[in-house]
């Protein structure tokens, strides 16, 4: 392999000027012929049996084709998590519940000729409800005699739901007990994070409608098409090759689309009628009604000896995943898997986590996968233990992180509803990166100094984090890769590109194995019929299973590519040849040809063959990316109002193979980090409902709200990894709520235990402490 | 009711309903780009210019603007002939999954029809009401900056 | 998806025909002056529209001893009109320039701010204490009350439509400022407060206080205003004022922020902006 021509080069995204043009084409951008909108009911109760529903009048209305409830839909209980089969998620859901577990809950839909003829229509629909005591605090989910919010007998896969319990886990590695007796030091504190939402721009979106054949083809805003398909087949009871999945351009996902969310409804109507179905959900719905992040209350203790050095932790988790389970285990499997490996030294580690039912929003999955809140406990309870014994912050993490070569026996204890697999680090700049960021924000000028401007106090913190690349031995992902006449090749694959870049990076990937120009690579992905198998755009999987399939397709399209020079040439030994600037070179002989003189032979002239190549991708390793954040503030200890001044986030996610997407990455999750951390929550009132399902109350950061972020990339190589890259995507929303938290405690000495730090909160705290 | 628009320099007419909202007659006819979400005026996909101006056309009733100069961004440019804009925007990383897209770059452009050197905190006045979840607008920011420059450029390469 | 249930849409020349129309539905018609109102509030009971864009009210002008600003003038046009940059030294349109968004900048109209929505607003806040009067077209023609009137006799006012407002020059020599508070930089203010003063050799002589705190969308402070007459603008004060902001102002209590935090805040912001005039007056605050 020669030089580097495609990696590290910040290729234009192959997407953008279609995008800025407005060309690039959404899921709701066509329209269908013969149409029918769906909209939904949504119960207005927290816990409700459905006595009677009576859908007559609804019916009756003009432009109404159909409404479905409980009484005529498919009854297949499932999971909506859009994960792996047999999903590790309980099967608790049914199109239409007979019983209502939220407000949001979905009670009916109709399906109509217009969006305002099916609005009307849900008017007329009447509905007898028996309201049921609810649960509306994970705390009382447990609790003796609290109400059973899943007593339905066909439920499947929870731990224990007549005691609200979702699942459960329980990892022990040593005896925390028995090492916390000989710590010389040790912090307890328990930590909450709040029901919040990345709120997508794209609300979810839905068409389907039967192709010439009878087949039913869905195209949707998702990150998981073949789960859909799979999960949509099985809720309409028909066979998985009558469905077709398309993934058009997508509007972002965050995980709140690794969901199977109006997928079955719409196909369910497009089967019953056979006409194009649309539903779309309005941003209310998109934050009552869809999925959002789970709350934990995160109870983390952890002991150091005399030199500071980690002996054990302990962490012990109640989440709430909300009305339903999807994604409630395997969520709460990464809080520890993701975090806890960071303190390998650790002789006696901890991990527990109930994960219960309540009577409220169902949490799903959302960047960061448990992980942003086992970093927004830990990373402040490592702090005040740093406080505790008298040492820098950054200091205490360089004496503690996880080292190359080194490993975590919670790999392999704490798996995503199996057990885990035995990772070895093999990359790690976390020394860089603590350096380099605490440089740039100043680390050693500003610390401890509580600048003071008026009633305005500076606080610098900081966060040390690790995610990882993909599930291991979990996630799959396949590519095909077909060359064509002129020297270019078409790249297929499931690789599930929400905006990321993903196929941008995929085919700088294979242009570098290739020898050519990324635009020499066309990619076509996330169709069920024409691509191959992905699982999907979660767990950081794009680059380092997509990426790889498509790496691996390339390499083998390579050997082809050779075998018919070398017939071409008449040379025998292919070993010497390299495939560089759209040709193909014998370094023996000296001689060459053109890729596209290659293909034409191939194709056209002698030994005909196509030149094409799959490859599938699944990993034993999931290297993790590691990171350094520094978050400088400024809070007013008049109003308790925050302002983030500075932030750095320094990672190292191996070979950035295109830095500049690297760099969005980061932008974009730090930014999505900050409303975590600050203002982004969910508000209920007392019967469960949510009272600021709009962005007028649901607040996230505009382009006047941004602090100056400053990425660091520190680069190294990922054996393990295409062209030595790990992922990028979710680690930088773990940083600013630990680090934002622990510049609060720098700059006025408090720390308030709940997410988000509202001014309200952070002054009362102010006042309590005088 | 009927209703005239000049959209992109071409004369519409459309059949439109007296509630409708400018987003919806303009999804309605075709003109895809222009995105819709809250419904609210407040994260700024629908973003359209109205004589230059930009707006929310989610909260703009499509009867109040009978004969109005509408602009959307295929008004600016297309992939054989782009904007400096749209192509700053390509060209420093700005766009991930492109769905606030279109109304970000809209909102840009009008900032630069009336400030062709606008400061920093000028540009994140200007796009504010452009909600963005993907990109925490650093790249955004940096591409309208890097834009004004080029349209400079290019307006004395113009006088030259 | 459309705004619901308007089924007619009217467009008239005057002011006359406008009120017209709008007596003639009976409760079931609104007037559009930028169209967010209408859009916001979807409300069912609205049946026909009738847009003023054909009667103009959308000029700045000054008038001998006024500034009259066009109910229609959208908040963007009177931050960057120079007529209006000019009224009190630009100390009006200087609060008001990062409200809310660019969007709604170019969309909200100063009329329709000032109307009561369930929310508080920088405009309205800012013009009742900088003692604005409205111009109204009512019933019985054309009248002109202070909006402190507007709002104490708003159900007898709100079937008039709004045609302008007027600020009068006397104040321009006067102190004014105006703090918020928002969630995130492009926020509807949770409170707000604004206050102008004039000061006579260091001592407050007259000086009208209104805040966004209870009542939507402002309220007058009047106890404020008597407390302050007749004090020296000095650090005293403006601690002294604080904490009787703190104590007394009425406040609402939401879902959002509560009534105690927001009064709290509102003291907070009126010793600042006495400080921040006491400084500029040199008055060694």
């Amino acid at each position: 392999m020669t030089g580097r021509r495609s990696i590290g080069i910040n290729e234009e995204k192959r997407d953008a000027m279609s995008l800025v043009t407005g060309q690039a084409v959404f899921t709701d951008d066509i329209s269908l012929d013969n149409m029918l909108h769906i909209k939904m009911m949504y119960s207005p109760y927290p816990h409700a049996l459905i006595e009677e529903i009576d859908t007559s009048k609804a019916e009756a209305y003009p432009g109404v084709a159909m409404v479905l409830t409980n009484k005529n839909t498919p009854r297949v209980i499932h999971t909506t998590a859009g994960q792996g089969w047999p999903e590790p998620s309980p099967y608790d859901s049914y199109m239409f519940n007979g019983k209502m577990r939220f407000v949001g809950d979905r009670v009916a839909a109709v399906a109509a000729d217009s969006e305002e003829a099916a609005c009307e229509a849900l008017k007329l629909i009447d509905v007898k409800y028996k309201i049921l005591p609810a649960v509306l605090d994970a705390h009382d989910a447990m609790k003796e005699n609290a109400p059973v919010i899943h007593d339905e007998p066909e439920i499947t896969g929870a731990y224990d739901p007549k005691r609200n319990i979702a699942a459960k886990i329980e990892m022990k590695v040593g005896d925390v007990g028995e090492e916390f007796k000989k710590s010389a030091y040790t912090v307890e504190d328990t930590i909450s994070t709040q029901y919040m939402q990345i709120t997508p721009i794209e609300p979810h979106v839905t068409i389907t409608c039967l192709d010439e054949y009878g087949r039913i083809v869905i195209r949707t805003s998702t990150q998981v098409p073949f789960h859909v398909r799979r999960i949509v087949a099985q809720v309409l009871e028909i066979p998985v090759k009558n469905v077709r999945v398309i993934k058009p351009r997508t509007g972002g996902g965050f995980g709140t689309k690794q969901e199977i969310i109006l997928e079955d409804v719409c196909a369910y109507v497009t089967l019953k009628t056979g006409r194009p179905a649309r539903a779309i959900c309005s941003r209310k719905e998109e934050l009552m009604s869809t999925r959002t992040r789970h709350p934990m209350e995160i109870t983390v203790k952890i002991g150091a000896d005399r030199g500071g050095i980690v002996n054990a932790v302990s962490m012990h988790v109640l989440s709430n995943t909300g009305a339903y389970g999807s994604h409630g285990l395997t969520v709460a499997s990464n809080t520890g898997s993701k975090s806890l490996p960071l303190y390998n030294k650790a002789k006696a580690i901890e991990y527990m986590a109930d994960i219960v039912y309540t009577n409220l929003p169902v949490s799903g999955a959302n960047r960061g996968y448990g992980a942003p809140q086992a970093y927004a406990a830990l990373e402040q309870v490592t702090d005040e233990l740093a406080y505790k014994m008298g040492m820098d912050p950054v200091e205490f993490r360089r004496k503690n992180h996880i080292r190359e070569g080194e490993t975590s026996p919670v790999f392999k204890a704490l798996g995503e509803g199996k057990e885990g697999v035995e990772q070895i680090i093999r990359s790690c700049a976390m020394d860089e990166l603590l350096d380099r960021g605490a440089k740039e924000i100043g680390w050693h000028e500003k610390h401890g100094e509580h600048i003071r401007n008026g009633s305005k106090v500076r606080g610098i913190g900081m966060a040390m984090l690790m995610q990882g690349s993909a599930i291991a031995m979990v996630d799959m992902g396949a590519a095909t890769l077909k060359m064509n006449e002129d020297g270019s090749f078409n790249l297929l694959y499931g690789g599930t590109d929400l905006g990321t870049g993903l196929d941008t990076v995929a085919s700088q990937i294979v242009a570098e194995t290739l020898g050519v120009r990324p635009e020499d690579i066309i990619v076509y992905a996330s169709d069920t019929d024409l691509t191959p198998f992905d699982v999907g755009a979660y767990a950081s999987s794009g680059l380092y299973i997509s990426g790889s399939a498509a790496w691996k397709a390339a390499m083998s399209v390579r050997e082809q590519i050779i075998d018919v020079a070398k017939e071409m040439l008449g040379e025998i030994d292919g070993k010497d040849f390299v495939l560089e600037g759209g040709r193909v070179i014998s370094r023996s002989s000296g001689k060459s040809l053109s890729l596209s003189e290659i293909a034409c032979n191939s194709l056209y002239v002698d030994n005909l063959h196509q030149i094409i190549a799959s490859a599938s991708m699944v990993s034993p390793y999931s290297p993790p990316p590691f990171a350094a954040h520094f978050a400088e503030i400024e809070v007013d200890e008049e109003t308790g109002i925050i302002k983030p001044i500075k932030y750095v986030a320094a990672m190292d996610c191996g070979q950035a193979i295109n830095p500049e997407l690297v760099k969005g990455q980061v932008y974009g999750a730090v930014s999505e980090g900050l409303g975590y951390a600050l203002t982004e929550e969910y508000i209920f009132d007392k019967s469960g409902k949510m009272l600021n399902g709009s962005f007028a109350d649901y607040k996230i950061f505009s382009a006047r709200d941004m602090p100056e972020i400053v990425p660091i990339l520190a680069e190294t190589y990922e054996p393990t990894g295409p062209y030595g890259a790990k992922s990028a995507a979710e680690i930088n929303i773990n940083g600013p709520a630990p680090a934002i938290a622990n510049a609060l405690y720098d700059a006025l000495g408090i720390r308030i235990k709940d997410f988000p730090l509202t001014p309200e909160k952070v002054l009362r705290e102010i006042k309590r402490k005088r | 009711m009927e209703a005239v628009y000049r959209i992109n320099g071409k004369e519409k007419r459309f059949d439109i309903s007296p509630g409708d909202r400018l987003l919806d007659v303009l999804k309605d006819n075709g003109y895809m780009e222009v995105k819709g979400d809250c419904y609210e005026g407040l994260c700024g996909a629908c973003t359209v210019l109205i004589d230059n101006i930009p707006y929310a056309s989610c909260m703009v009733p499509a009867a109040g603007v009978c004969g109005a100069k509408i602009t959307t961004v295929k008004g600016l440019g297309d992939i054989t002939n782009p904007h400096l804009i749209q192509q700053a925007f390509v060209k420093y990383g700005a766009v991930q999954c492109g769905y606030c897209t279109p109304g970000q770059i809209l909102s840009a452009y009008a900032l630069l029809l009336r400030d062709p050197d606008p400061s920093e905190e000028d540009i994140r006045m200007a796009l504010d009401g452009n909600l963005c979840r993907c990109s925490g607008y650093a790249q955004q920011v940096a591409a309208v900056k890097m834009a004004a420059e080029m349209m400079r450029e290019a307006e004395n390469d113009d006088r030259a | 998806m459309r705004i619901s249930g308007i089924e007619e849409c009217y467009r008239p020349d005057t002011l006359e025909e406008a009120l017209r129309i709008l007596h003639a539905h009976e409760g079931e018609a609104a007037v559009v002056g930028g169209g967010l109102g209408i859009a916001a509030a979807n409300d069912d009971n609205v049946k026909a529209l009738i847009f003023l864009d054909g009667i103009g009210l959308k000029d700045i002008t000054e008038n001998g001893n006024e500034v009259r600003i066009g109910s229609r003038v959208p908040l963007n046009e009177l931050i960057h009109s120079g007529t209006a940059k000019n009224y009190m030294g630009g100390q009006l349109t200087g609060v008001l320039k990062g409200v809310s968004t660019e969007l709604i900048r170019n969309q909200m109209t100063i009329g329709g701010a000032l109307i009561p929505d369930r929310r508080f607003s920088d405009i309205a806040t800012a013009l009742l204490a900088a003692r604005a009067d409205v111009v109204i077209f009512g019933e019985n023609g054309q009248s002109r009350i202070s909006l402190d009137d507007f709002y104490g006799r708003f159900e007898a006012v709100k079937g008039a439509i709004i045609k302008g407002i007027c600020l009068n020059k006397d104040y321009s020599s006067y102190n004014f400022g105006m703090e918020r508070f928002v969630r995130t930089a492009t926020d509807s203010p949770l409170v707000n407060i604004a206050i102008m003063f004039k000061t006579e050799g260091n001592v407050i002589r007259d000086v009208s206080i209104a805040a966004g705190c209870g009542k939507s969308p402002t309220e007058r402070f009047g106890e404020g205003e008597d407390f302050l007459r007749g004090r020296s603008l000095d650090e005293k004060t403006a601690g002294e004022f604080s904490a009787y902001v703190e104590q007394n102002l009425n406040a609402s209590d939401d879902y959002r922020i509560s009534g105690e935090y927001r009064r709290h805040l509102a003291g907070v912001f009126a010793g600042r902006i006495l400080r921040r005039a006491g400084v500029k007056d040199g008055s060694g605050l």
